[in-house]
This record gives C-alpha cells, sequence and structure tokens, in this order.
C-alpha cells in the first residue's frame, strides 16, 4: 500500500494524541491478527 | 510412536505459551475466540487451548505435524492482504545441514523425516506480491539452535510486508527451558516486554526486545543469545510486524496532562498564588516566573491559570467560554528588548493599530477585554514575556513597559460603570526568566513593594511563584499514587515509581520538561498532543 493511503497507522492515528514512530506512519494497519501456538512439553 | 531414542521432557514449553496467548489476547489486537478446551491447569495458570482459524493453540498431542500443517494450509486460505500472522513455538528445536527444525509431538530422535522444517512453512507465505496472503509474518522461537534460521540471503523490496524472527537462542546456543514452575527465561522476558510495552504500535526493532532477552539471558548466567531479523531466503518487503495495544491500554492525553498540572508538586506555587492573589477585582495581574525552561515557565503559568479559573472554588476568576487570549511575547537580544514594539507586530494582524502609541495599543486591549464585558462573556487577556538573556536595563524597560500600560489602562478601567468593572476581561500579564542562573525574580521584594506602591496595589494582584524545582523521588511516588486513581487503564496501573528512575541512585533530580519527557516515553503517547494540551491556553475546555 502506497505512504499516505489512509489505511496506514499514521492516517489512522492523526490527531488522537498516540505516539508513532516516524517509521511506522506508513506502514499499513493490520485488518486482522491470526495467532499460532505450538507447545510441546512432552513427547510421550 | 515407533521405538527410538526419546525427546527430554521439558518444564515450562504448554505453561510459556499459555501465558504468552493470554497476554496478546488480553492486551493487544489479538482475537479470543469463544471456543477452546481446558487443559490441566499448570502453576495456577489457566491453560486454554482455543481453536478458532484466527488464534489456535496446538499443545502436546494436538502439535503433531499433521495438525500443524492442516492450521497452517487452513490459515493460507483464510488469511488477507492486510493481515498479520504470528506464529509462537516453544519446544524441542533442531538445527541440521542449515535448516531449522520444529519437533512436533509424536516423534523420536530418528524420526528426522516427521520434524516440521520452518522452511516449509515459511514457503506457504513465501510470495506476498503474488498472491497477497499474509502482510506480515512474525516467527517467535522459544527453542535450540533457532539462529540458525537467521543465516541466509535476505531479499527485500519496497512493497509494505514483512518477514521476521525473534529467537531464544543463536545457531550454537541451546535455550534454557527453566526449573518447573518457574517458566522458560525467554518466555519470562518476552511477557516483561510485551507487559511494559505502553506504544499504541510497536514492532520487535522498537522494543529493542532482542537485546533486552540476551542481556537478561547474561545477566541469569544464560549461554544463549536473541536475535531478530527478517527471515532470510524468503521475498521480503519495508514492513514489519507490528504489535497494536487493545484500545482500553491506551492512556488518554487530556487525562495525563491533568495529572501532570494536577499532582506534579505545583502546591507550593499554588500556596503561594493564593497569598499573592488578592483580589479577582483587580483588573490586572503581573505574573513573575524565572529560572528554567521556557516550557517550564508555560506549565507553571498553566497551573496557575487552572487555580485562578477553578470555578469550584469561590472568589476565582470566572472564564468565558470563549476562554483566554494567549499572546507569547519573546525578547531576544537583538532588538527584542523593543517591548511595545514586540507587542505591537503581535497585535497589529488582529488590531490594525495605526499611527501605534502605546496609549493607542493600550486603548486596543482594553477594547478587547471590554467587548467581552458589554456581552456579559468575560474574556481575558494573558500577554507573556520571556526572554533568555537578562540586563539591568531590560529589567527596567520592562518596569517602565508596565509604568506606562497601567498608566494608560487603569483611567480607561475607572471610567467603567460598577457592573462593567466587575464583568470586564482581566489582563494577565506574564515576565518570563529563562535564565537558568536566575536565582531570584526580576521583581525583588523590594521593587514589588514599590511597584505596589507607585501604582496602587487596589490595581494589580502581584504574584511571583517560587523557582520552578527539580521532581524528586518523592513527587514522583506522589505523582504515580495520584494518577493511577485518575486513569484506569492498564498502562498506568501497570506503572511503577522505578520506571521513571535508577532506585539504586543516591539522588533523583530531574528538570520538569525532562521528567515530562519520560512520562511520554513511558506511556507512549505523542509528545506533541500532551504539550498541545498543556500549553494551551485558549480553549476552556482545557481548564475544566
Amino acid at each position: 500500500m502506497p505512504p499516505g493511503d489512509n489505511k496506514t497507522i499514521g492516517a489512522l492515528t492523526r490527531g488522537q494524541g498516540l505516539d508513532v514512530p516516524d517509521g511506522l506512519k506508513d506502514h499499513p494497519v493490520v485488518e486482522n491478527y491470526y495467532l499460532l501456538v505450538i507447545a510441546v512439553d512432552r513427547y510421550d | 510412536m515407533p521405538n527410538g531414542i526419546p525427546w527430554a521432557t521439558l518444564n515450562n514449553a504448554v505453561y510459556d505459551a499459555a501465558r504468552v496467548t493470554e497476554l496478546l489476547l488480553e492486551r493487544y489486537r489479538f482475537h479470543r475466540p469463544d471456543d477452546w478446551d481446558n487443559l490441566a491447569a499448570i502453576n495456577g495458570q489457566e491453560i486454554r487451548q482455543y481453536n478458532s482459524i484466527r488464534t489456535r493453540c496446538l499443545y502436546n498431542e494436538q502439535a503433531t505435524r499433521a495438525n500443524i500443517f492442516t492450521h497452517i494450509n487452513a490459515v493460507k486460505n483464510s488469511i488477507g492482504e492486510q493481515d498479520a500472522l504470528l506464529i509462537y513455538f516453544s519446544g524441542h528445536g533442531v538445527s541440521r545441514n542449515g535448516l531449522t527444525y520444529l519437533v512436533p509431538y509424536g516423534v523420536n530422535q530418528e524420526q528426522d523425516f516427521d520434524w516440521v522444517n520452518w522452511g516449509e512453512v515459511i514457503a506457504r507465505f513465501g510470495d506476498y506480491e503474488t498472491d497477497k496472503k499474509c502482510a506480515d509474518l512474525l516467527l517467535v522461537l522459544d527453542c535450540c539452535f533457532a539462529g540458525t534460521i537467521t543465516r541466509g540471503q535476505v531479499f527485500s523490496n519496497r512493497d509494505y510486508y514483512s518477514r521476521y524472527v525473534l529467537t531464544a537462542s543463536g545457531s550454537q546456543d541451546e535455550a534454557s527451558d527453566g526449573p518447573p514452575g518457574a517458566g522458560g527465561p525467554f518466555a519470562n522476558k518476552f511477557l516483561d516486554i510485551l507487559t511494559a510495552n505502553t506504544r499504541p504500535f510497536a514492532s520487535m526493532g522498537q522494543l529493542n526486545a532482542a537485546n533486552a532477552l540476551s542481556v537478561y539471558f547474561a545477566m541469569n548466567g544464560l549461554d544463549q543469545q536473541a536475535h531478530y531479523g527478517l527471515l532470510p531466503n524468503v521475498k521480503n518487503g519495508q514492513g514489519e510486524f507490528v504489535l497494536e495495544l487493545a484500545e482500553q491500554n491506551a492512556p488518554p492525553v487530556a487525562l495525563l496532562g491533568k495529572s501532570i498540572l494536577d499532582y506534579l508538586d505545583f502546591e507550593l506555587q499554588r500556596g503561594i498564588l493564593s497569598t499573592h492573589f488578592k483580589s479577582r477585582y483587580r483588573p490586572i495581574n503581573l505574573i513573575s516566573t524565572f529560572g528554567s525552561p521556557f516550557d517550564a515557565h508555560k506549565l507553571l503559568g498553566k497551573v496557575l491559570f487552572r487555580w485562578l479559573f477553578d470555578e469550584k472554588i469561590s472568589g476565582r476568576i470566572p472564564l468565558s467560554d470563549a476562554g483566554l487570549r494567549y499572546l507569547e511575547i519573546h525578547l531576544t537580544k537583538l532588538g527584542g528588548d523593543d517591548i511595545w514594539g514586540n507587542l505591537v507586530r503581535m497585535l497589529a494582524p488582529r488590531a490594525a493599530i495605526r499611527d501605534f502609541t502605546p496609549e493607542n495599543c493600550v486603548e486596543w486591549i482594553f477594547d478587547q477585554v471590554r467587548e467581552g464585558a458589554l456581552s456579559d462573556q468575560s474574556r481575558h487577556l494573558v500577554i507573556h514575556f520571556h526572554f533568555e538573556v537578562g540586563s539591568t536595563e531590560l529589567f527596567q524597560k520592562l518596569e517602565q513597559f508596565y509604568l506606562d500600560f497601567q498608566t494608560h489602562y487603569i483611567p480607561l478601567f475607572q471610567g467603567l460603570s460598577q457592573e462593567e468593572k466587575m464583568k470586564i476581561g482581566r489582563v494577565f500579564i506574564l515576565f518570563s526568566d529563562e535564565r537558568p542562573e536566575a536565582d531570584f525574580t526580576p521583581f525583588s521584594p523590594d521593587q514589588q513593594e514599590a511597584l505596589l506602591q507607585k501604582f496602587g496595589p487596589a490595581n494589580l494582584n502581584f504574584i511571583a511563584p517560587d523557582k520552578i524545582g527539580k521532581i524528586n523521588q518523592n513527587h514522583i511516588y506522589a505523582w504515580v499514587d495520584n494518577t493511577k486513581v485518575l486513569i484506569q487503564t492498564n498502562a498506568i496501573q501497570q506503572m511503577e515509581p522505578t520506571d521513571f528512575f535508577d532506585p539504586f541512585a543516591d539522588d533523583v533530580a530531574f528538570e520538569i520538561d525532562d521528567f515530562i519527557d519520560k512520562i511520554i516515553d513511558h506511556c507512549g503517547i505523542s509528545a506533541e498532543a500532551l504539550m498541545g494540551f498543556l500549553f494551551d491556553f485558549q480553549n476552556k475546555a482545557v481548564y475544566d
């Protein structure tokens, strides 16, 4: 997504008083987070 | 499982994974499913094995190679162009022939054909530019030899997507599992990092996670190093996996601003104000502050105005819906001590004062505050002079300015009816001496007395606050306590005084503006927004 698009973190947070580092302002906002957690402590 | 050398049982893998999962669901914008299986609690920690496409936990018997790839394939089908995937693994890891493997449930040490090559997992998300699936991928690997995965060539282009990895170990390191019940060192520190973060958006790079983890390992005598970086051998873009705090965790700027103004040790100044402020009916208020950076003077000014306009306390100055008019005038060395000239230049775009004289300038100001009176809306005017280069000559000019101002202003005020005198806006003139070495007010007590005698005390409140002091340990404890009562967000509730200073330091003394910088940094709020609130003198809402 090109910088300046209204779905960027910078555009989303503008005027809300949130601290967003410059490096993230042009980063697109994540729509959905997916999480996969795999853990094995027994291998029997 | 076929006969063979079994993998050693681990102490904390599922316990750690469950704790990380709960924190991500609670504190960050991951999806909490309605569907989960309760497994036996570990160390009092409830173990929920979530079962949805967006949040899936595969623990022990569920963590087979087949289940892992079945779920990853399902995610690949479901995940969208602007979605992000975090895969967290804790268990045994193997490095062989330059490849990095996850050891799934149900295999022994000989069954290398059933191990999960991370390269196979990553390959599912290997061509974002074509399939537009999963903008950001982050692997978090709490296992041995995980650093091997960082070896290889990194490809990067300009599009906004990313494939990153955070590992608990280098390519030659074993990762400590920790004693039973204590949690693994990686997970313990990773949880600390995620809990302490108050930035609404943050990447592992911005959280300095790998460095913080490695320092923690070294301090605990562990021979392992964390790594964070782009995954090699796969197309990468310019993005980075960004964690986003759930909304309720971010502190609101206005409340944080009020907590600074109300609780950051201005009691001494408010005490002085209550002594010096004689009457709200006096038309002119002269306020003289000294000895700190300009931001601190503005902060003190705001504290004083909040006190003066506090409608809950009788006898103060009422603030109109129109708020204040605030003029800031910087007196610089080069011609800046032409005080009237500066004031007129500030007023001219609004007032179009022609044939300037001090007298018609004061008349214009009088009309401004009287206009409010006529409409039954008091409108107060603040003229804030500040300078960082002082001299006897400048102080004489300031005194002369004030003499001229009052000479022209008071007769106009005296000509008003009693009703108008009650309603007319007040004039506040602030002189702020920014010289760091200044340890006395430009108007010494003798000078104050002389001024009051010269101009008539009935027309003037002369307010001389003490020098703005440094913030010490006790102030920070009090501020944190009070702020926790005022603001209920997680970030504030988890805040500790020692987040702001070294508890082993002999002496804690911050300039007030430096301490505010620490608050901004700690709370992850915008400096611009907080300063905008603290230094907004005009808007009535900021006094409420």
